[in-house]
């Protein structure tokens, strides 16, 4: 995914983050399947060029995209140079094609009935079940094909096809009017949320408090706590302290053990008092952090090592 | 099954190349050449190479086999057809610039619709010059067909009556006065049943000229006593997109197409080319390109060893990709699964056939 675009993902609940991806590359459009074991955030960037389209591939999955809830059965389109959270509560099974600019006008101005034009809302569409039910059966054969058909697709022949079949079932569920667009608050809030994100990504490590981060941006506390609460449904010292420990959690897998200890990580990451933080981290990792540390330098391990 | 055409063709030419060719009016009962044609088919690719006047390509839409018979009179000038198709099916067809051609159901039954004019049982499409048209039917049809060369016709118009009778600019469904009309399905019936039955007696000189005559009298009283059908700017408008539909067919033969690609080639909506297609072809783009990726899946069975290729390489290769969708859909097609096709000696095709529904891929 981060070929098509720039991505962060924080986990948010107890547990192991599993997902399984399957992508596949066509001539002008990428499509993927994504499979997730648990709740999160991703903070997805869409390039300048691309225009991202997505649905949920199973009947319980539902994802908020920025402010707008989506469920099974919704389409979203978010235009090109957009940042957006997208958050979830539960397992999902969810699919996404990048589409280029140019071909989201010209297939759109021809398969749509209103011309499908660039917007910086998000918008999210709401087909018939039947057109949803077409497109839905579209993206799990193109998944599976790519499982179990991979030399077939191969094939410039066929995997033309099944892009223009894949093509023409999203533009058909984009007819007609969006049952939700962002206002213009809600577009406000989800640029605010793109500009936590780069201040937090170019701040030192080490942990930002909420006041820093209001003060940094020129904006009210009160305004931040309605952004975090509606875009990402925690408050932001929440999310902060998710996302330093998604990076402890990412330097702990990737640390050289010769130099490295838990503690020193952890400090690195702006969590001084070394209790609390071993309790965060086994509530979201479902695992202490020395566990973490062992199954890597296992994994890291040569073979006749193990063996002995 | 594949099966030759059976063709019986019968040559009269009655002492005539010994005379002048310069003098065709005077000369008429010398230089005269009549041919009768009849033919039986079983395939569409036959009925395509058996046209004279028009290249034609034709897609069965519905179940069960597609069989034709034609019998064909070619008199000096005029020459008239009739046509038997046992199944539903859509044509193609791109006429020739130098006739004039006049065609229409010859029995009541299942309905004509021609460059997306209906033309129901007792009406006469009048061509325009070099029409290309598609032109479907919804069951076994009994149609005919009478041509003359335009020079001809414009001629005889106004000799018989002082009215020019060149090719419309657009096409034109004419329905003609009963008396009128009936005079020519009676002279029309009695000269194909004639052909079959005893074509000596049409070639014969005095009775060929004279059917030639009645029958060209007949079809321009036809045509003079008649009342229009309004010719409306939005058929020509269609008839220019679905000229450059079958352009992007014609230019990909063999190749699967899918509509986004159609679409844009056109450069129209899939709104209007829907509307088009199911004025002309009765069912939307994407289930017609659909048939035709069933059919050249078909032809690439046929045309395969089963031991270097399998149905699922062919089906993936024409846009099926789920293959018991496309088994299913292609059995009641071809009648049989598509590995039967694929396990027949190469060249060896199945059964012909038919309409499919939407939801395969």
């Amino acid at each position: 995914m981060r070929a098509e675009c720039s991505l962060d993902l924080v986990p948010t609940p107890s547990g192991r983050f599993r997902v399984k991806l399957t992508q596949m590359k066509f001539e002008g459009t990428n499509v993927s399947g994504i499979e997730e074991n648990q709740p999160r955030i991703i903070i997805v960037k869409v390039p300048h060029n691309k225009v991202l389209a997505t649905l949920c591939l199973s009947d319980g999955s539902a994802q908020k995209w920025g402010s707008l809830q989506t469920h099974s059965g919704d389409l979203t389109i978010v235009g090109p140079d957009q940042t957006i959270h997208a958050s979830t509560e539960r397992p999902c099974y969810w699919g996404v094609v990048w589409l280029p600019v140019a071909d989201f006008i010209r297939y759109g101005a021809v398969l749509t009935e209103d011309v499908a034009t660039l917007s910086d809302k998000v918008r999210v569409w709401r087909p018939s079940a039947s057109l949803y039910r077409q497109l839905r059966r579209l993206f799990t054969t193109a998944i599976r094909a790519a499982h179990i058909q991979a030399e077939a697709l191969m094939a410039n022949r066929a995997s033309h096809g099944l892009e223009q079949q894949l093509l023409h079932g999203l533009f058909d569920c984009l007819s007609g009017q969006p049952s939700q667009t962002e206002t213009a608050v809600q577009l406000g809030r989800r640029e605010l949320m793109g500009r936590i994100e780069r201040l937090v990504g170019t701040e030192p490590v080490g942990r930002i408090g909420a006041a820093h981060v209001a003060a940094a941006l020129g904006v009210s506390a009160s305004v931040l706590r309605y952004c975090c609460e509606d875009v990402i449904g925690m408050s932001l010292r929440q999310y902060l302290e998710l996302r330093q420990m998604k990076l402890v959690h990412r330097d702990l897998h990737g640390a050289d053990w010769g130099t490295l200890s838990v503690t020193e990580v952890a400090r690195r990451h702006g969590f001084h008092d070394f209790a609390r933080f071993a309790a965060a981290y086994r509530m979201l990792f479902n695992e202490p952090p020395a566990l973490t540390i062992r199954q890597h330098r296992q994994r890291m391990r040569p073979p006749a090592a193990n063996r002995r | 099954m594949r099966a030759t055409p059976l063709v019986w063709l019968i040559w009269i030419k009655a002492h005539s190349l010994q005379t002048g060719i310069g003098h065709a009016e005077a000369d008429w009962g010398k230089r005269r050449l009549a041919r009768v044609l009849v033919q039986s088919f079983e395939q569409p690719d036959e009925v395509e190479a058996a046209h004279r006047n028009a290249s034609a390509s034709i897609v069965p839409t519905g179940r069960g086999d597609y069989a034709a018979q034609l019998v064909r009179v070619m008199f000096d000038k005029l020459e008239i057809s009739s046509v038997y198709e046992s199944a539903p099916r859509i044509r193609h067809v791109q006429q020739i610039a130098k006739r004039c051609f006049f065609k229409f159901p010859a029995m009541p039954g299942y309905a004509l619709v021609s460059g997306g004019m209906a033309v129901p049982y007792g009406s006469i499409v009048r061509h325009a010059r070099a029409e290309e048209y598609y032109e479907r039917s919804t069951g076994s049809l009994h149609w005919g067909i009478m041509s003359w060369p335009h020079e001809g016709i414009a001629e005889l118009g106004i000799a018989l009556a002082g009215v020019d009778l060149a090719a419309p600019r657009s096409p034109l469904v004419v329905t003609p006065a009963p008396g009128a009309l009936s005079r020519l399905m009676r002279l029309y019936a009695a000269a194909t049943t004639l052909s079959i039955d005893s074509p000596d007696v049409v070639a014969s000189e005095i009775a060929a000229r004279s059917l030639e005559q009645t029958l060209a009298e007949a079809l321009i009283g036809c045509v003079l006593d008649q009342r229009k059908d309004e010719d409306r700017a939005a058929v020509r408008s269609h008839q220019t997109i679905m000229r450059r539909f079958h352009r992007i067919l014609e230019a990909n033969a063999g190749e699967p197409l899918y509509v986004p690609d159609v679409c844009v080639a056109i450069g129209v909506s899939e709104r209007t080319l829907r509307s088009c297609c199911q004025e002309h072809l009765d069912m939307g783009p994407k289930q017609f390109l659909l048939l035709r990726r069933i059919h050249l899946a078909h032809r690439a069975l046929i045309a395969s060893d089963s031991v270097e290729t399998t149905v699922t390489d062919i089906a993936t290769q024409f846009g099926f990709w789920q293959f018991g969708r496309f088994a299913s859909a292609y059995r009641v097609i071809f009648g049989e699964p598509p590995s039967a096709t694929l396990r027949r000696p190469m060249g060896r095709g199945g059964q012909s056939g038919s309409r499919m529904t939407e939801n395969v891929i």
